[in-house]
């Protein structure tokens, strides 16, 4: 499902884990980019993909 | 002519070699968990030795999170929510959060500008680090928190431009270090961030978000700050790996951006899949990949 506003990250063994944010920074006197698609979430997630760095 | 068009020919080749060398695999992005229906924006994230996941919320735009008591979310490996800490004595905006080596959690209260040490289990909650009051018209903003090896907790102050310190047990904080380049006139509105040390110690690595940098603080006596990266964009949390890579969420990018010892990206990692997720690229998407995704929106 992707990244929305990524936070912060955690690595445990095989995986990074990431908190999405999600924050509507209009809240905090700026529009972004991902101003809309965060206020359009009312599910909060936490995603994960493999510590690995492609060669 | 035919030289001219044996040059171009070979002029575009290494174009396109040089296009396929720059094109980031950027892996896939799973879906863990979800929070409950109304639970706080995610910001924080730890994990213990056997692996739970602990979720700080950062509330003051959420209904359910408008006041305080904050939240901590706990999830298993599986991405089920175990429980849900609700510190007593928090504010509704927790942010950056640590295991300490005595198995509690070190959580940053934004709102209330110190460190709550919890209870993993009871969510039962003390007060474990402080800092001087601002001098006005400055703010704290505290922020992401790490530890070094000896059990030293260093604390980010967002809006100061600081890192705080305290020992294994907590107390009045002091600065670490205060620097221009951890302050930023830059949206996001937040300076320091994430922080740790590489792997022998010898330096901490802080991202500033509003600058878009990671900043480099030598951690000898003279604690000279350089910036080590320019161009991560809303750089938020970071970590180092075991080669001194760091890896930093890009608020900003939707992105993770792996950046090697030198500074150079060596990874962008993940992106926002929109509200259709792949659905709108893949014809032949399942429908519970696409219902999975669309249930996190309205």
């Amino acid at each position: 499902m992707g990244f929305l506003f990524p936070a912060s990250l955690v690595r445990v063994e095989g995986w990074i884990y990431v908190t999405n944010l999600s924050l509507d920074l209009r809240a905090f006197g700026g529009q972004t980019v991902d101003s809309q698609w965060a206020a359009q979430v009312t599910t909060h997630t936490i995603s994960r993909i493999r510590a690995r760095i492609p060669r | 002519m035919p030289v001219l068009r044996l040059a171009s020919a070979v002029l575009l080749s290494l174009v396109l070699v040089s296009l396929d060398a720059a094109a980031w695999e950027r892996g896939s992005v799973q879906s863990f968990a979800s929070l409950p229906p109304g639970a706080p924006n995610p910001e924080g994230i730890a994990a213990d030795s056997q692996g739970n996941i602990y979720v700080t919320g950062f509330g003051p735009t959420t209904p359910q999170g408008a006041t305080g008591p904050g939240y901590v979310f706990v999830l298993g490996q599986n991405g089920k929510l175990l429980r849900t800490l609700r510190p007593a004595i928090s504010s509704n905006a927790l942010l950056g959060i640590a295991v300490h080596p005595d198995g509690d959690l070190l959580v940053v209260d934004f709102g209330q500008s110190q460190v709550l040490r919890v209870d993993p289990r009871s969510g039962a909650a003390s007060i474990f680090m402080t800092v001087p009051p601002p001098v006005p018209p400055a703010a704290h903003g505290l922020n992401d928190i790490t530890l070094d090896r000896a059990g030293n907790v260093y604390v980010s102050d967002s809006f100061e431009g600081t890192i705080w310190t305290t020992g294994p047990a907590g107390g009045l904080a002091t600065p670490w270090k205060t620097d221009a380049l951890l302050t930023t006139t830059g949206f996001p509105p937040f300076g320091a961030n994430g922080l740790q040390f590489n792997s022998d110690e010898s330096a901490l690595f802080v991202a500033n978000t509003g600058n878009d940098t990671v900043v480099r603080i030598a951690n000898d006596a003279a604690r000279a700050a350089t910036v080590f990266t320019h161009a991560i964009n809303g750089a938020d949390g970071l970590l180092i790996d075991e080669h001194d890579n760091v890896w930093v969420c890009a608020n900003q990018a939707d992105e993770i951006v792996v950046v090697d010892p030198s500074g150079k990206a060596i990874a962008k990692l993940g992106d926002f899949e929109g509200a259709c997720g792949k659905a709108r690229r893949w014809a032949s998407c399942s429908p519970p990949a696409w219902c999975e995704w669309r249930a996190g929106f309205t």
